[in-house]
């Protein structure tokens, strides 16, 4: 606490400041970087941060593993987000949209890395009643971010699920003037993430819903309620 | 004069308006392009500002229209193509359009169709820059300036407005980054192992079908051929000979004297009733032989097809006063030799043979005596007909 006096300089503000009134000015602007919360209130910050940071963990964990993998010669190796594997007759194979979801998966790693970075402060110090400002801010911000990766998670699971990997040929017949030449055909199915992303298949939509309505919940009560819950220094509570 | 809070209303209504213009079918509306089949005259995410065709003067050549396709809900499913042609038909105008980064015009469509004609175009870039420009202005200003004006430093920016920055930040990122890639469409190319060369010899005399295939050195026999006939019916073949070296095989195969004899049943019933030329008559033949060669990676299934003729049997004198029956058939043929003495008016030799398959037999006949003439006649049924040939002796 600030102790002022003398009219001539305040010590403990960090600085050396010539006038009470802009003390006062100085420790009323401090009094607005701490928010005091209820017991309800952080049980429900500290329960959406930790949707938040599992959706991210999740999002982080079904882009970095392979989803599918293909097993024979004609195609074989693994798919997943973030690369692939795949080999035509043990020749490395290119698929021009796996490329492209490689580049695009990177929003992906930034979302999932950024909504966890953004919602870890508050999520530490909800167990506090008294919360930095920037925290909650950063936590709504989070939410909102990690409700909008989950949601494209989706939409690249989609492309990837019924676009891609269904593009992707298993047998192929090749006819010759000379005959018609039958392939063997390789076989592909999910691998354990894959099927994951697949249960949850249902629920994506759903989690991404309720991230971004935890965020807008959040600056609205932030906005609403920002007179009672901000942690008054007693000066200021007092005059207040 | 009108506040500015009044003007801001009334060109946020106009646009509403404008672009509301396509679903209320106004004579002017905002459209915002989408697709690239006409660029680079219009790229995604342009906009572009259309007036009814009898507003905008005639539809001219080079003009960019814009028509809504008529089963689209809430005439959502539209095209804005450049008109390459206009045709006349029978007092309707028809309308030729076509993308110009497209090869092939669009069908053509009635005039009436024509929905708008573009008149303006606003470019992405300055949508985007008029976008942040007018979004950041106010949002600074309902989230920095208000909040400052009224609550001083207490209370310098809203609550809850970092965090929607933020959020605007991460999703124009997200926009700028995958909104701007697309899928890459380029095909993907699995390298699959072909066949290059193949040849075929039928030798009908030995029975012998030689196959020699080339092929991709990646693919591996892994078990000798299967063949057999499958037209006009099925019969087994016999493997007489297989060997293979890296990128070839070579298949000997022989077809059994029984498949012949079938054939030329077969051939007999059929050609019973007809008439056949005369002779030595000829008549074309077919089998079709199925193989199915089994390599490390797929099954290459060939048919081939073997083809000969029938010849009738051929009846020749030799040099030394002997008959030659040649029968240049893959299977036996009986045939009845006689020879008639014209001068004793009788039938002096006859004889049964068997004429093996390709091979010429000969015989030999009695010296005629001078003045006599002798007739050699061979008989014999070819294709399901009592034929004859023959041959005089004069003495």
């Amino acid at each position: 606490m600030a102790r002022l006096g003398g009219g001539e300089s305040t010590e403990g503000l960090g600085r050396r400041v010539p006038h009470v009134e802009e003390a006062y000015r100085l420790a009323a602007l401090q009094a607005t970087r701490y928010y005091r919360l209820g017991r309800l209130a952080r049980l429900g910050l500290a329960g959406a941060s930790l949707g938040a940071l599992a959706s991210s963990v999740l999002i982080l964990w079904v882009a970095i593993h392979p989803l599918y993998r293909f097993w024979g010669l004609l195609v074989s190796g693994e798919v997943g987000l973030l690369g692939y594997s795949l080999k035509n007759y043990g020749e490395p194979l290119r698929v021009p949209p796996l490329d492209s979801i490689k580049r695009l998966s990177f929003m992906l790693l930034l979302g999932s890395t950024l909504s966890a970075a953004l919602v870890l402060p508050v999520l530490a110090s909800s167990l506090r009643g008294r919360i930095h400002r920037v925290f909650l801010e950063a936590a709504a911000a989070g939410y909102a971010v990690a409700g909008l990766t989950v949601a494209l998670l989706i939409s690249f699971l989609r492309v990837l699920y019924f676009d891609v990997i269904p593009s992707i040929p298993l047998g192929k017949t090749v006819d010759t003037p000379y005959g018609t030449l039958t392939l063997y055909r390789s076989n592909g199915w999910y691998t354990d993430t894959g099927l994951l992303s697949l249960q949850l298949w249902n629920y994506l939509p759903l989690i991404a819903a309720l991230l971004i309505a935890a965020s807008g919940v959040l600056i609205y009560y932030l906005a609403k309620y920002y007179e009672e819950i901000l942690d008054m220094p007693p000066i200021l509570a007092h005059n207040s | 004069m009108p506040r500015l809070s009044t003007l801001l209303y009334a060109v946020a209504g106009v646009l509403v308006v404008l672009f509301a213009g396509k679903l209320l079918e106004l004579p002017v509306a905002l459209m915002v392009v989408s697709g690239s089949s006409i660029e680079p005259s219009l790229k995604a995410y342009d906009l572009v500002l259309g007036v009814k065709p009898g507003l905008a003067g005639d539809v001219k050549k080079g003009d960019i229209v814009v028509w809504c396709l008529g089963n689209a809900r809430w005439r959502s499913s539209c095209i804005i193509h450049r008109v390459v042609e206009l045709h006349n038909v029978s007092g309707t105008v028809y309308v030729v359009a076509k993308g110009d980064a497209l090869d092939r015009p669009d069908l053509p469509i009635p005039l009436s169709r024509v929905d708008y004609v573009v008149v303006l175009r606003i470019p992405r870039l300055y949508v985007l820059a008029v976008f942040l420009a007018v979004g950041g202005a106010g949002a600074a200003y309902y989230y920095v300036y208000l909040p400052a004006a009224v609550h001083g430093l207490r209370r310098p920016l809203t609550p809850g407005a970092a965090a929607l920055a933020m959020v605007f930040a991460f999703a124009i990122f997200n926009l700028a980054y995958v909104g701007v890639a697309a899928l890459d469409p380029a095909p993907i190319l699995v390298k699959t192992p072909g066949v290059h060369n193949e040849t075929l010899v039928f030798n009908l005399s030995s029975g012998l079908v030689h196959i020699h295939l080339s092929y991709d050195s990646i693919l591996e026999p892994v078990s000798a051929p299967e063949c057999r006939i499958v037209r006009p019916f099925e019969a087994q073949v016999e493997l007489a000979e297989y060997s293979t070296t890296a990128g070839n095989a070579s298949i000997v195969l022989h077809v059994p004297q029984s498949v012949f004899l079938e054939l030329y049943q077969r051939a007999s019933s059929r050609a019973a009733n007809a008439s056949l030329p005369s002779p030595p008559a000829k008549l074309a033949a077919y089998l079709w032989l199925r193989c199915e060669l089994h390599f490390d990676k797929g099954v290459l299934r060939s048919m081939y097809p073997l083809e000969f003729s029938w010849i009738e049997p051929m009846v020749n004198l030799t040099g030394d006063g002997r008959v030659a029956i040649t029968n240049r058939n893959p299977i036996p043929i009986n045939v009845t030799l006689e020879v008639y003495s014209s001068l004793r008016h009788r039938i002096i030799l006859r004889e049964n043979l068997t004429l093996s398959p390709f091979t010429t037999t000969t015989v030999e006949v009695p010296k005629p005596s001078r003045g006599d003439t002798l007739y050699v006649r061979v008989y014999y049924t070819f294709l399901g007909h009592r034929r004859a040939a023959g041959v005089a002796v004069h003495g």
